[in-house]
């Protein structure tokens, strides 16, 4: 790496602290994290968790602006598109975003040796952090690492261009990472006291960014009294193209795990339209304190997977951590929609003609045939085996799927009428 | 049966409900209803058919209810009609009046009518309905032009059209239990009729009936239909938005709307609880009033503020004048008149079905299937009178009720 922090090819790096060369491997039996907080919003949560302790995890931030960059207090940076943006914000502009994305492949290539766990963490809307988060996620996936993306996706009242932008983003970055976890402003601004300011919605998205990446963490760096590692991490996101079903619970030590499962249903992010679902692979995860006890734990554990898996696909574990006294924390990791969302698409394109709009979630849709072996096969086959599942399944799926899912699209003006209004209109509901 | 009598069926394959009313048609003049049948829709959303199969079980077990009940073969089916693909569109035409005489002939208003009807329409799709708007002489409204001298004649259609294959699924469903199509008909228009009266049609109203999976409405005015229109959204959404927003299952936020469900904010709410399942067992939690009252008039504001929209200038106090009535399943939740008023700026009410209609199709859900024996009779009537000339205005009130639970 060059210590001037300039240099071609989009691979200047600032990186004050390069003695540390991010090619370097890692000592053999532990696990390598790595977290890169892209665009203003990753800076911010990146810096956040940087007060956390999460040894092990190097931190990097990533912007196109060297002015932000010196100031996120980060130690390792990396400024991409020098060559477009001569430094500056990109301005939210999608089209210097993709050029932008373009030069820095490479530099992530170098930024991602070694990682086995990368996570990416950033802002979707803009025009420069979904570009430049799929370029990371592609230089992380040609490494073989696993990765995981947080994407705070802007509220809609922000317009419907910028939602529009942050969809694509996240379409493209589902077919490139392992998980690819949503944070919807509209969603988490209802976490909110009713009196505090909108803006306060980024220090909650942080929050949530920063539980998510520890939780994920001690998975993989404490040995649990009920061990999880990277096998099985790897193993719940097998497939990718997928939706990334993600949820927290807490509670303090009295309520215990009980507590902790009632409030992980009562998770804000589960309550979705997308996340109705139930998921194909689960992994549950469970941090408390050293006094935690463990009976009743199983039961839970059952609980969770009755409520949020299918059957056979759940890998759960516990993590004894001084960190965490006084408290209990379940986090649940799965993927859903697999296979149901290409299955859909078969069964519109046998009713249509295949619309270009649709064609791209074709596209998109087929890698995850693709990597299951079977291919894009004939559209009669898909539609018959959705009929097959619809039977299968019954109605019974409705309660705790998206009532909507399976219906057409339901778009006025650029809005998604099946998205409930006051999710839309940023209306606070303190259930 | 009598032999001048004819067996019709009204169908409606919504999206809560599947409802089938058996009328027999006496002399093309009088209606009874003889039968009635009533099954949960499936494969059924935000009224469209996205299972045929599970649609059409459930379309079946109430035409079979019906039937039963009735006794007697049904001979014809008017469909309803509801979905997104839906749409309408405006065309005019005038003629010059072709007589030396400047005489209106039946030709000149056949011209006029095919002119106005010959806008062709994009590939795979079909015209329901052609709604004539009242012919105008020299710019000047008449009912009936034959005989009557002017220079020039015109006429404007609101001509409504929807998807092929979508339509031809529920016709298919029907055709499934071995019976015939006469009709396809608007739901917005079988339920207008039943909740507006003429004089309120003459005066302007807009009927708006707001379903299960979605709002359908029509607007009159002299009388005639100005204008139809379809919102894909319905009491289905006010469900949904519940139960994300109060975090509880469908079926939990099914029940807590019917029980508790309330469409205006209330100041007399805030901090009032309301017990999820109500049952006091284990599980039952308690919820915010002001938080389901919040979630559902976002819902209904959006909703009529995009019925709102669709109509456009045509909307204001003065152009209808009798107000607006509301129908539906979906119409019952307190404060949705209010939430019209509101949004529309036009004094609003909940309608009602007719006088004659039996208690157990009282219900606002009803309007439709009532509706679409109307347009039966009315067909029925012109079939035989065979003209134009005999509007069928007067007819439904000889619409007699010899219905009994059979």
């Amino acid at each position: 790496m060059n210590d001037d922090g300039v240099s071609k090819e989009g691979k200047s790096t600032v990186d004050p602290g390069a003695g540390d060369n991010p090619g370097q491997s890692a000592p053999a039996g532990k696990v390598r994290i790595k977290l890169f907080g892209i665009g203003g919003a990753g800076m911010n949560a990146a810096s956040r968790l940087a007060t956390e302790n999460l040894g092990e995890v190097d931190l990097i931030a990533v912007n196109t602006d060297t002015q932000a960059l010196t100031a996120c207090g980060l130690e390792k940076r990396f400024l991409v598109g020098e060559t477009v943006t001569r430094g500056l914000s990109a301005g939210g502009d999608p089209e210097m975003g993709r050029r932008v994305a373009e030069t820095a492949a490479s530099g992530f290539d170098n930024w991602m040796r070694g990682a086995d766990v990368v996570f990416l963490v950033t802002g979707l809307g803009g025009g420069t952090g979904g570009p430049v988060t799929c370029a990371a996620a592609e230089a992380a996936s040609r490494t073989g690492a696993l990765t995981v993306t947080f994407a705070v996706l802007p509220f809609s009242f922000e317009g419907t261009r910028r939602q529009k932008q942050a969809e694509e983003s996240l379409a493209a970055l589902r077919k490139s990472c392992d998980a690819v976890i949503p944070l919807p402003n509209d969603i988490l601004l209802q976490q909110m006291g009713e009196n505090a300011p909108v803006l306060e919605v980024f220090r909650e998205s942080d929050d949530w960014i920063a539980r998510g990446v520890r939780s994920i963490w001690s998975l993989l760096t404490h040995s649990g009294q009920i061990n999880l590692d990277l096998g099985d991490l790897r193993q719940v996101f097998r497939q990718k193209g997928g939706k990334t079903l993600y949820g927290l619970g807490t509670a303090d030590e009295e309520g215990g795990v009980d507590a902790a499962f009632k409030d992980l249903l009562m998770c804000p992010l589960l309550h979705t339209p997308e996340f109705a679902s139930r998921a194909d692979h689960l992994l549950v995860h469970v941090s408390a304190g050293p006094g935690f006890a463990m009976c009743d734990f199983q039961e839970t554990v059952q609980r969770i997977g009755e409520r949020f898996g299918r059957d056979g696909h759940l890998a759960m574990g516990v993590v004894l951590d001084g960190q965490f006294s006084g408290r209990v924390e379940i986090c649940v990791l799965g993927t859903t929609e697999i296979d149901r969302g290409r299955l859909d698409s078969g069964r519109r394109q046998s009713r249509k003609q295949a619309s270009p709009a649709r064609e791209s979630g074709q596209a998109l849709l087929s890698g995850a045939g693709a990597a299951r072996g079977d291919g894009a096969e004939s559209k009669k086959e898909a539609a018959a085996a959705l009929k097959a599942r619809q039977r299968e399944f019954g109605f019974d799926e409705d309660e705790r799927r998206g009532f909507f899912d399976r219906s057409e699209s339901n778009v006025y003006e650029g809005e998604d009428l099946d998205v409930p209004t006051y999710l839309r209109r940023g209306i606070r509901i303190s259930p | 049966m009598i032999a001048n009598s004819k067996i019709i069926a009204g169908i409606e394959i919504g999206t809560s409900k599947t409802a089938v009313l058996v009328g027999e048609i006496v002399n093309g003049n009088s209606l009874n209803i003889i039968g009635f049948g009533e099954s949960h829709s499936r494969g059924v959303i935000k009224g469209g058919i996205f299972d045929f199969k599970q649609a059409s079980d459930a379309a079946h077990a109430a035409i079979h209810t019906a039937e039963k009940q009735a006794g007697a073969h049904i001979e014809g089916v008017y469909l309803a009609q509801t979905g997104a693909h839906i749409e309408g569109f405006y065309n005019e035409a005038s003629v010059t009046v072709s007589a030396s005489d400047n005489l209106v002939s039946s030709q000149d208003i056949r011209r006029v009518c095919e002119s106005a009807k010959a806008k062709s329409l994009p590939g795979g799709r079909t015209v329901i309905h052609h709604i004539r708007r009242p012919f105008r002489l020299d710019g000047r409204m008449v009912a009936d032009p034959e005989y009557l001298e002017g220079g020039k004649l015109e006429v404007g259609y609101w001509t409504v059209h929807g998807d092929l294959n979508k339509l031809s699924d529920s016709i298919h469903i029907v055709n499934g239990f071995s019976l015939h199509v006469d009709d396809l008909i608007l739901s917005s228009l079988a339920s207008g009729v039943m909740v507006a009266g003429d004089d309120e049609m003459r005066n302007g109203v807009l009927v708006i009936d707001v379903g299960c999976g979605s709002t359908d409405f029509v607007l009159y005015r002299d009388g005639y239909v100005v204008r139809t229109g379809t919102v894909p959204v319905g009491g289905d959404h006010i469900t949904n938005d519940l139960s994300l927003g109060l975090r509880i299952r469908r079926d939990q936020a099914e029940a807590l709307k019917l029980r508790c469900g309330k469409t205006m904010l209330d100041s007399a709410d805030k901090g009032k609880k309301i017990w999820l399942n109500g049952d006091l067992a284990i599980g039952d939690r308690e919820l915010s009033q002001h938080a389901l009252n919040q979630i559902a008039h976002a819902r209904v504001e959006e909703l009529f503020g995009l019925v709102k929209k669709k109509l456009g200038e045509l909307l204001s106090p003065q152009k209808v004048a009798a107000g607006v009535i509301l129908t539906g399943g979906s119409a019952r939740f307190p404060g949705m008149a209010e939430a019209a008023e509101e949004v529309l700026g036009i004094q609003a009410q909940v309608g009602e079905n007719p006088a004659w209609v039996t208690e157990q199709l009282k219900g606002l859900e009803y309007s439709t299937v009532l509706g679409l024996l109307n347009y039966g009779l009315k067909n029925e009537n012109e079939n035989r009178s065979g003209g134009r000339k005999r509007r069928a205005g007067g007819l439904f009130r000889k619409m007699t009720q010899i219905f009994d639970k059979g």
